[in-house]
């Protein structure tokens, strides 16, 4: 016991000063900053008497083997470190929470049980020292009992009540009767134009970054922003926002401080606001900060029609629906068989199978054994050039109809005919095709026109005529047909360069 | 002792006891030296670096995938050496008119530093007439009657602005993303990264018009820490395209091969041995400079185009011109040359000489470039080409709303002083918005008020559109991974297709 006392007294040598300090008449501000600055600590040096008492606990069930026994005589001391260290993280706890940053009940239950523990734990090293065993033990069960509840609760005050199971998978929850994962909390939005600007935009963006620090439960710096009275009354630095002055609004100010300064917000560690975020919040704010009015009742500048755009269709993009398919991709010996040949071969992304070849080899005629070897890849080429490539004697372009999953594809300056043109009708996905300088005719316009996909043609130095053309159009009414040589008279007249007036020639 | 002997001689030398037990102990000896040099040696021997790709030694330039799907293949650079005037040619100021010939407010001058302007200079209206062209209603002045016919091809940057105002650390910053030398340029880079497309042509070629090289020197096509494979090689449009690429006297191509191969085959020994990337680099280049013997004069050689591309162009072939190169440009982009370079030098219109005023050479050279140009871009489309591959154009700074007076005194001639703030680079083709321009400069085109873009977030964008990450395309250096953008560059997704 005398262990005890001595500890006792390095903790009392600690604290003494700090309350004396406060006895001698600093200013008052100055004193609820120095209870503030010790209670931060509480986060720190709750973690001893979590260690300790579950140590101590530990000790107790290990020392029942016969290999652990002496471990028995060590759990007096654990526990008395860990009921000194409770003593600790109750004062510093108690410290943290004057600030008035916590509140509600969970505050109350985390005060109260964890006093608990203490008081358990208490009961638990007399009993132990009056060796009776039974009611020890039941009394340190206890202590440990509260000590995790008061954790948790402690975990909830920090980081918000829903951080440990935010991202529990809904089998999990099924099993342990809890209701399936709230759906993405950025619901949708279908109609642009009925979408609330607060509700389906602001609140989603704060609910992310602003709300897990400042909700009924834990209020820093006295601001909630989980509700809407909350922006409106704003917190200890006065109203958060100023409707109709994003410029002067705190809550503005504060998201676009840099990252290293001491106010930015959300602060250093938590993921900032995205530049269209902010762009959003300040649109809200210039609006009057309206609670209620629908995107149409306010005017949208073009930056923010740009981002509601993206919004509403995030997936807006132009790529080709193959490239999202998943194919087995070239062996090793494929590929480096059609290098050996002369071609150029690469994946068109180090994400995907799909790969680009190439065959810029001039005077290199393509001959049965590079045809064949290119044909092993007809699955996963999806850009192929063949531009001016020349065929050798008795081979002939038919091999084109096993490439399906072509979106690029260059036969400029070659000698494909209307026969082997019609190889290309599988090719769904095809989108680009350069035909230019070929002796294609108007029999290649029917075959074309089941490329629903396409979207450029280049058809310039070809036989097909302006008839064939416009059927093409108007089979694919979005392909862009390139087929007029390049302007003849491209020279502007020499004097409308001397012409040109010189306004302030001095 | 001939070639043939002389490699005789090395393969028994290379195995005898003598040999044996130096290898074992220079071995050793390589192994500490490279784990201490921190891979500063064996990065490149067969490695997969920070950056994800995997580039193995014996094929430098093979094409590699790029981080995600790019939409430009290839890049085609047009930088205007000197810094051209945004206020003469896009940048189109009704305001600055005004203001001419008046005093330049203390205001715009307080902190700042210029090349040449002292004291209090006079404010400089635009020098010609500017009009809106085509649908998107681009202005551009009287300067580029053929240019103007191609705007809704093209995406304007009007707030562009960099961190250097003398010539030399600007291109630097601009080419390889640092004012000071030793980095690789961008062309470096992007082949490091990609490889290319043609084994047969080097995939980063830089072709110089004007007079001049660059202030920068070579080193703006220099490859830096990376190997030196990936350096850029000059092409010259009169004379032979490659220095000293033909045979010389007396050998013929059959002996000028065996050669290669012997030289290549000792090499490699050596590298075996040593490790060396830059070994390797030696080999692909003998390797190279022999298969460009034929394909480069018959790339280069734009004899055989018709009258018509000729015309339309504005060539001569034989001649050193701005516009061979802008043709030889289209030919090595249908070639698949990975990164194509021109510099037009003789932009730097000071105003101090008649060559370099406003009203003279910057004249000349608007009257140089702008028929090529427009050719370029209609051919590029024509071909099917301009859908990937990315043309930019630019210079490396911008000039002064305020007439330059150097020494303190009116010049003869009229011209501008370098400038940081504000300038205008154009980009069109390979995946980028066209008809579009993207941010603004204050009322006189003094500073960008409105989406500005940094040198390093132009050279972000243009990875970007090649398929690259910027941050991950990185070269461990010295201990520490290095990247074109060094630690800034944001991509300007907002002119992206």
């Amino acid at each position: 016991m005398r262990k005890t006392v001595y500890l006792l007294l390095i903790f009392q040598l600690i604290t003494i000063p700090i309350l004396y300090a406060q006895g001698v008449g600093a200013a008052a501000e100055e004193t609820s900053d120095l209870w503030l600055f010790i209670g931060r600590f509480h986060p720190l040096i709750v973690h001893l008497p979590i260690g300790f008492i579950m140590l101590a606990f530990l000790m107790e069930v290990m020392a029942r083997w016969p290999k652990f026994k002496h471990l028995e005589q060590s759990v007096s001391f654990v526990l008395t470190l860990g009921i000194l260290s409770s003593v600790g993280a109750a004062v510093f706890g108690y410290l943290l929470s004057l600030s008035g940053e916590y509140q509600g009940s969970t505050l109350d239950w985390h005060l109260w049980l964890g006093l608990s523990t203490l008081g358990f734990a208490i009961i638990a090293l007399v009993l132990k020292v009056k060796q009776a065993n039974t009611a020890y033990f039941t009394f340190l069960s206890a202590s440990v009992i509260c000590l995790t509840l008061t954790g948790h609760l402690g975990g909830n005050l920090t980081h918000g009540s829903d951080y440990l199971v935010r991202y529990m998978p809904n089998s999990l929850r099924a099993m342990t009767g809890m209701p399936p994962k709230p759906e993405s909390k950025r619901k949708p939005i279908t109609n642009l134009e009925e979408a609330i600007v607060f509700d389906d935009l602001i609140k989603p963006i704060t609910d992310n970054s602003c709300e897990s620090c400042h909700n009924a439960e834990k209020t820093k710096g006295n601001l909630r922003l989980d509700t809407k009275e909350g922006f409106l009354k704003g917190g200890e630095n006065g109203p958060s926002l100023v409707p109709g002055q994003a410029a002067h609004s705190e809550l503005i100010k504060r998201v676009k401080l840099p990252k290293d300064h001491e106010d930015v917000m959300p602060p250093e560690g938590k993921k900032p606001l995205t530049k269209e975020e902010i762009a959003l919040l300040e649109w809200w704010i210039n609006n009057d900060a309206s609670f209620d009015k629908k995107i149409a009742e306010v005017e949208v500048p073009d930056d923010i029609k740009e981002i509601l755009d993206a919004l509403v269709n995030p997936q807006q993009s132009s790529l080709s629906p193959l490239y999202a398919m998943e194919i087995k991709p070239a062996s090793k010996d494929e590929v480096e068989t059609l290098k050996d040949m002369g071609f150029s071969v690469s994946p068109i992304s180090a994400e995907s199978p799909f790969i680009q070849v190439s065959y810029l080899i001039s005077g290199q005629p393509l001959n049965e054994e590079s045809i064949k070897a290119l044909k092993k890849v007809a699955k996963q080429t999806t850009w192929l050039n063949l531009g001016k490539a020349a065929l050798a004697d008795g081979q002939k372009f038919t091999f084109l109809k096993d490439f399906n999953h072509l979106t690029q594809l260059h036969l400029e300056k070659t000698a494909i005919t209307d026969e082997e043109v019609k190889n290309l009708v599988q090719m769904e996905f095809l989108e680009y095709l350069n035909l230019y300088n070929t002796a294609i005719t108007d029999k290649s316009v029917e075959p074309l026109t089941a490329l629903k996909r396409l979207r450029k043609i280049y058809l310039w130095e070809t036989q097909v005529s302006e008839d064939g053309k416009s059927s093409l159009q108007k089979a694919i009414p979005e392909l862009a047909i390139i087929a007029d040589g390049l302007p003849q008279n491209f020279d502007v007249p020499l004097d409308s360069l001397n012409d040109s007036t010189v306004i302030a020639a001095k | 002792m001939n070639i043939f002997e002389e490699e005789q001689y090395r393969q028994a030398e290379l195995n005898t006891r003598r040999q044996f037990l130096r290898k074992c102990i220079s071995g050793m000896g390589g192994i500490a030296l490279g784990s201490l040099m921190g891979s500063a040696l064996t990065s490149c021997g067969s490695d997969s670096t920070s950056s994800g790709l995997v580039r193995s030694s014996d094929n430098p330039m093979g094409a590699l995938p790029s981080h995600f799907l790019p939409k430009a293949k290839r890049v085609i650079y047009l930088h205007m050496a000197g810094a051209p005037s945004q206020l003469e040619l896009f940048d189109y100021k009704p305001e600055l008119q005004k203001l001419d010939g008046l005093d330049c407010p203390p205001s715009l001058l307080e902190g700042k530093r210029f090349a040449f302007i002292k004291g209090t200079p006079k404010m400089l209206g635009p020098q010609f007439n500017f009009a809106q062209h085509g649908q998107s209603g681009a202005w551009m002045s009287d300067r580029l009657p053929h240019l103007s016919g191609c705007v809704d091809d093209m995406t304007f940057l009007k707030a562009m602005h960099t961190n250097e105002f003398n010539h030399a650390p600007a291109q630097l910053l601009l080419q390889t993303g640092s004012a000071r030398l030793g980095k690789p340029s961008m062309g470096s880079w992007v082949t490091y990264g990609l490889g290319s497309e043609n084994q047969n042509l080097p995939g980063f070629m830089v072709l110089v018009s004007g007079g001049k090289t660059p202030s920068a020197g070579k080193s703006i096509w220099g490859s830096g820490f990376l190997p030196t494979v990936y350096q850029g090689v000059q092409c010259r449009s009169k004379g032979d395209p490659v220095l000293y690429l033909s045979d010389p006297k007396g050998m013929s191509k059959a002996l000028r091969e065996q050669s290669i191969q012997a030289i290549n085959k000792l090499n490699q020994k050596q590298f075996e041995e040593i490790g060396d990337p830059e070994i390797m680099t030696r080999i692909s280049q003998y390797e190279m400079a022999f298969k460009m013997q034929t394909s480069v004069p018959e790339t280069m050689d734009i004899k055989d185009e018709p009258e018509y591309i000729h015309k339309m162009y504005g060539t001569q072939p034989g001649q050193s011109s701005f516009a061979n190169n802008c043709l030889l440009a289209r030919r090595l982009a249908e070639k698949g040359v990975r990164f194509i370079q021109l510099y037009h030098w003789g932009w730097d219109a000071h105003g101090a000489a008649k060559s370099e005023a406003i009203n003279h050479g910057f004249k000349e050279r608007c009257h140089e470039v702008d028929q090529p140009i427009a050719a370029l871009l209609k051919d590029l489309k024509q071909r099917g080409l301009l859908d990937d591959t990315l043309v930019v154009w630019g210079g490396e700074f911008g000039r002064t709303p305020m007439r330059e007076n150097r020494g303190g005194k009116e010049m003869k001639f009229v011209g501008r002083d370098h400038h940081l703030e504000a300038f205008t680079t154009w980009m069109a083709g390979g995946g980028i918005k066209p008809g579009m321009t993207y941010g603004e400069t204050d009322e006189i085109g003094y500073y960008g008020i409105k989406d500005r873009v940094h040198v390093h977030d132009l050279q972000a964008t243009i990875l970007h559109q090649l398929g690259l990450n910027h941050e991950k395309l990185t070269y461990h250096f010295q201990g520490r991974d290095f990247r074109l953008t060094d630690v800034h560059g944001e991509v300007v997704k907002k002119i992206i297709a």
